[in-house]
């Protein structure tokens, strides 16, 4: 499913939301945990999962083809945790 | 962050009631969640993208006490986030 299927989805579901205002409401939505993220704060959302910064420390790679050794520098990953409640309707 | 956070951003922002604002938000969680209890995979742009993959049957550990547990079968949930929101973070 695409994001605008989704907005569909969601619009169908509303009766006071048009297309065009999902849309916004989407767009919206994701922008906020974006900008949580990038703050490197968590975010909570109950019944589907939290979504947080991970460090990731500095190590010492290997490229496949040629085995030489290169430092990979320590990075931030974004990370999702699915919640209880969403682990279960998967593995009902 | 939680919920909250983002039921305010929206009625602050945009041209709803509190009420309203929560609905919305309670409902793009259910879209999220039936999507993926389908099994189907979900793309958003500029964002990122939730799959459902498989989990094979495993013996795990519990880390506290050493103790063998047997993790069963099942689904999980991999995110995938977006070039866009890979590169905002590790700036």
């Amino acid at each position: 499913m695409t994001k605008s299927e989704f907005i569909a989805e969601v619009a169908n579901r509303l009766k006071f939301l048009s297309y065009k205002d999902a849309g916004v409401v989407v767009n919206t939505f994701f922008a906020s945990i974006n900008e949580a993220l990038v703050n490197d704060e968590k975010v909570e959302l109950r019944g589907f999962g939290s979504f947080k910064v991970k460090e990731r420390p500095p190590r010492i790679g290997r490229n496949p083809k040629t085995g030489k050794t290169v430092k990979v520098p320590a990075k931030k990953v974004p990370y999702f945790k699915p919640g209880k409640e969403l682990k279960n309707l998967l593995d009902a | 962050m939680t919920k909250e956070d983002i039921i305010n951003r929206i009625w602050e922002n945009l041209d709803y009631t509190k009420k309203q604002s929560g609905d919305i938000v309670e409902t793009l969680i259910d879209c999220l969640k039936d999507t993926l209890k389908s099994g189907e995979k979900l793309k958003i742009g500029g964002f990122g993208v939730f799959e459902v993959r498989r989990r094979k049957a495993r013996t795990g550990r519990n880390p506290r006490t050493g103790e063998k547990a047997a993790i069963r079968e099942g689904k999980t949930i991999k995110f995938k986030a977006g070039k866009t929101l890979k590169l905002a973070i590790d700036k």
